[in-house]
């Protein structure tokens, strides 16, 4: 190689090497830099991540508290949409600012188009107004105000209180209002029911009375006809006195009824058939009238009356027949159903399975006012000849007295329908008793307690006149002492309720105490309950009904003395 | 093919097992399960979470898995609390075999020649999934953490199982900061075990492997002194004041391991133009007590080896990650084939916690399978085992995408 070419080559060569060194340098700080700018930006990126966390945390802060509002502002509208009273909060001008489910429900709206409407838009202008001059006074004054009034047919009372703002100015007014035609109607119904009562006990105490004196004429006009000739003048003049005594008897019966104190023979009885016999009954005297039924499959069974709900029923045909004057159509139904709670304390009775009995006609029904009061003694629409205002009376009572309740649909025009619900008993249904009739005489001793005297003078004939020997005692004490010195003499106690010095529950309890095995019929002019029952309950063998005829009597002791000698017999 | 996806965050691991075995069946419509691939996160009670499993799927079904820093699914990608998640496949066309072997800390060739012994190989052999605990020794104050050798364990299974099928998997860890892990072997809960399922069946399986490191100065260094997985001098420099020197400070020191720098070996052509897939790269789990070196995570270099200075990149590790499963999906596409179970095993480090990224990398794989409705089920793991140039090989800060297609 020339010296010159060699020269070159080796100059070319460390031109290289010099340059291979150079690139190895850039690239050398060129990497450097490159790591050093990734450590840098890893510490940007570590810095940004942090300052990411942190708005995540405060995101998540907001959140959650923004969480936190959402639920109270939801525990807030559940706990205002719980209620079934109207909540809105209106400002001056009556816009709504807020609103609860039931004022959106009640004004036929929803929350989105309630909230910023004028509240007053919702109501007629008559409603509307009044409503205006309340929340405006209590604008003005700063105080509650609570009122009542009328829209759609419901009452409602409606509390007022000022909402205020800054510089204790009234901003808003938060406005409550209640349906109060529940609780309106509930309370005509229990000042009906205390009506009832009162009334009740009045007629009771009148019937006691009433009783009484009947049991006299009726004892004294039986006695007179046993002695009497079919054929004597003074026959017929009898038979017309005890007609006449029968019919006054009813009417106690009724008022009895309705004081709720005629119940006196509780069985378990198919209201079906019931309701059905006293239908085909009712049906053969009244022709004009096309009797439906449509009555559950299965026995219905019922602890009643038999006869009292057969009143019952009765009471409500003959309502009927003169509701249709020219005939009509009656529709007699009878279903098994439940009783909530809610349903029961309305009637005041206890929840569970109750029998409906539903008596419909299609006759001229009758108004909202005549409604009110179809259960009102003495209350009638008819002619003061055709009713005596104490058939429905009674249903009422009668029902109520077995634990149920009676109610009335009815418009002009349309018809009436009266529903009684019964409760439901688990027992079997028994048959209707057998009636004796004609007179049982005897010779045993009885012991008559008594303190009205022309009861006492009629008992002790009709019993003398029956064979039987009578020892009177005027009150309880005198009993008690009669039965003390002479007990292994008398062979039955017929014992008055209400007497004197000592009532007839204390005598009994001191005469069995004495004579625990003797026979006591106990009497009354009330009925069968409270007092009288609680004498039964205690192991009183009968009971006897004032006014009672000679036939009445002379069964019941007859069955009475022969029931006890029965029990002796066999040694019970 | 089946496939049935669970996952929970919970601390009751029993409960856990049982939901999502639960869900996963119900999600798959899987009367029969056939084999159970389950993951959870170190601080689970893995014996109640097998448990858990177990009483849902039956004991006869091998559940295969252990330990992992999180989960990543279709719907949830997770690393915090306690994830946990599993696949459970079902098919009366594909089968499997699985098998393991203890004793990793003492040899790992040895365990790796006696797994591949216990699994027998077939014509259709379809994948081998390998799982091994990661950690031989877990860090102590001044100590990096010392790894279980994946390339010894890799050699020993292919020793002894001749197959065609790909060799993927990962060695499991369980916490990032490299504490004992557990391993799902088959009908078991062990420690310092390898466990192998071998699927076979008339499918296709695809893979790839996603990257992000790129070159630092692309100048090649020489070892010229090191001792298994620690490293003392490069070009007869001590090896700790060449990378002060790259760092311009000694701050470096204190990562464990570190954030930025790693070692790579170019595999293919030393002085091509540079390419990712070209590259096994190594992470540095720290400097050694005395500074005077430092520890790496695979103890596969010798002196003489010429490696060079990576720096990894956050942002071209979520781009590999976009990109590859992109290309790996359209592939499937392209041959026809109907994608129906992904397997996503992705390096712990590649987490937005650990590699200062403000967006997740698996982010962008879920996204990717999503848009092609394929179920996945995702693990993060400590060192990934996929093919490269026709060996399996264990890798550092990868992601390794297998999916099983029709």
């Amino acid at each position: 190689m020339e010296p010159s070419a060699r020269d070159s080559l080796m100059q070319q060569l460390e031109d290289s090497k010099q340059q291979a060194s150079y690139w190895k340098k850039i690239a050398q700080q060129t990497g450097r830099l490159r790591l050093r700018e990734a450590e840098n930006l890893s510490a940007l990126i570590q810095s940004l991540k942090y300052t990411k966390a942190c708005l995540l945390n405060e995101i998540r802060d907001r959140r959650q508290a923004e969480e936190a509002l959402r639920k109270n502002q939801d525990d807030l509208k559940g706990i205002l949409d719980a209620t079934l009273e109207t909540i809105v909060l209106i400002d001056r001008q009556g816009k709504v600012i807020v609103s609860n489910k039931t004022a959106c429900d009640r004004l036929k709206t929803n929350r989105k188009k309630i909230l910023g409407q004028c509240i007053y838009d919702f109501f007629p202008l008559e409603v509307a107004e009044k409503r205006r001059r309340k929340y405006e006074a209590v604008f003005a004054s700063g105080s509650p105000v609570t009122f009542e009034d009328n829209r759609d047919g419901m009452k409602f009372e409606q509390s007022v209180y000022p909402v205020f703002g800054d510089g204790n100015k009234v901003e808003k007014v938060a406005v409550f209002a209640r349906d109060i035609s529940e609780q309106l109607r509930l309370e005509r119904m229990f000042q009906q029911s205390q009506k009832f009562k009162a009334i009740g006990t009045l007629a009771g105490g009148i019937a006691h009375d009433f009783n009484n004196l009947l049991m006299g004429i009726q004892g004294w006009a039986s006695l007179i006809a046993i002695d009497l000739e079919p054929s004597h003048p003074h026959a017929d003049h009898i038979k017309a006195i005890e007609h006449n005594i029968r019919n006054a008897s009813h009417l106690t019966k009724q008022l009895l009824g309705f004081a709720r104190g005629g119940q006196f023979e509780v069985r378990p009885i198919n209201i079906n058939e019931l309701l059905l016999g006293s239908a085909v009954m009712f049906g053969r005297t009244k022709k004009e009238i096309n009797i439906h039924t449509k009555l559950q499959s299965l026995p219905l069974v019922v602890e009643a009356d038999r006869r009292q709900i057969e009143q019952v029923f009765l009471n409500l045909y003959i309502n009927a027949w003169q509701a249709m004057t020219n005939g009509g159509e009656l529709y007699l139904e009878t279903r098994t159903l439940t009783l909530d709670d809610y349903f029961c304390r309305l009637y005041q009775v206890k929840p569970g399975r109750y029998a409906k009995v539903s008596i419909t006609d299609t006759g001229i029904g009758m108004d909202e006012s005549i409604r009110q009061q179809i259960f009102d003694p003495f209350f009638t629409t008819k002619q003061k000849s055709r009713g005596t205002g104490l058939g429905l009376a009674s249903a009422y009572g009668i029902i109520k007295n077995h634990g149920g309740f009676i109610t009335v649909d009815s418009e002009v025009g349309q018809g009436t329908e009266f529903s009684i619900f019964l409760p439901i008993s688990n027992k079997k249904a028994e048959g209707e008793g057998s009636t004796e009739t004609g007179l049982n005489e005897g010779s045993e001793t009885i012991l008559l307690v008594e303190d009205e005297e022309m009861v006492v003078e009629v008992g002790q004939a009709m019993l003398e006149k029956l064979g039987y020997r009578v020892i009177v005692a005027r009150d309880g004490k005198q009993a008690v002492d009669a039965v003390k010195k002479k007990g292994d003499r008398i062979d039955l106690v017929i014992l008055d309720l209400i007497m004197p010095v000592m009532g007839g529950d204390k005598a009994f309890d001191l005469i069995r105490e004495i004579q625990p095995a003797m026979p006591v019929i106990l009497s009354s002019g009330y009925s069968l309950d409270g007092q009288a029952n609680a004498i039964v309950q205690k192991g009183c063998n009968a009971f006897i009904q004032k006014p009672f005829n000679i036939s009445t009597l002379s069964q019941i002791v007859r069955k009475t003395l022969n029931d006890t000698n029965v029990s002796a017999a066999s040694g019970a | 093919m089946k496939v049935g996806i669970g996952y929970d965050n919970c601390q009751d691991a029993h409960s856990a097992g049982c939901n999502i075995a639960r869900v996963a069946l119900e999600k798959g419509q899987i009367g029969d399960p056939g084999v159970v691939l389950a993951f959870c996160h170190g601080t689970m009670d893995h014996v109640e979470f097998f448990d858990g499993l177990r009483s849902v799927v039956g004991v006869d079904v091998p559940i295969i898995g252990g330990s992992a820093v999180g989960i990543i699914t279709n719907d949830l990608l997770c690393y915090e609390g306690c994830p946990a998640g599993a696949a459970i496949l079902s098919s009366p066309t594909i089968s499997s075999h699985w098998a393991y072997a203890g004793g990793l800390d003492r040899d790992e060739k040895t365990v790796g020649e006696a797994l591949g012994r216990k699994i027998p190989t077939h014509p259709d052999d379809l994948l081998f999934l390998l799982l091994y605990d990661s950690i031989k020794s877990p860090p102590s104050e001044s100590l990096p953490p010392v790894m279980n050798a994946s390339p010894l364990l890799i050699k020993g299974v292919e020793r002894t199982l001749h197959t065609t099928a790909p060799i993927i998997g990962a060695g499991v860890v369980g916490h990032v900061d490299f504490r004992p892990t557990q391993q799902f072997c088959g009908n078991h809960v062990g420690t310092q075990e390898a466990v192998g399922v071998m699927l076979c069946g008339d499918y296709s399986v695809y893979h790839c492997v996603m990257h992000g490191c790129t070159l630092l100065d692309g100048i090649y260094h020489t070892i010229t002194r090191m001792e298994g997985a620690k490293i003392y001098e490069l070009n007869g420099q001590c090896i700790v004041s060449i990378i002060d020197e790259i760092y311009g400070n000694q701050e470096w020191q204190k990562q464990m391991p570190l954030k930025r720098l790693a070692i790579g070996i170019n595999q293919g052509n030393l002085f091509e133009d540079f390419k990712e897939e070209n590259y096994v790269n190594r992470l540095i789990t720290g400097v050694l007590p005395d500074k005077d070196g430092i520890m790496i995570f695979e103890p596969d270099l010798e002196v003489g080896s010429r490696i060079q200075f990576m720096l990894r990149d956050s942002q071209e590790m979520i781009l590999s990650a976009r990109n590859n499963t992109e290309k790996l999906m359209s592939q499937i596409q392209a041959d026809q084939k109907r994608p129906v179970f992904a397997l996503y095993i992705d390096c712990a480090g590649r987490t937005a916690a650990l590699s200062d990224t403000m967006t997740e990398e698996a982010s962008a794989v879920v996204d990717m399978l999503n848009q092609y409705h394929t179920p996945l089920l995702g693990f993060y793991s400590g060192v990934e085992v996929a093919p490269m140039f026709g060996r399996s090989t264990g890798l550092d800060w990868t992601g390794i995408l297998t999916v099983i297609a029709r």
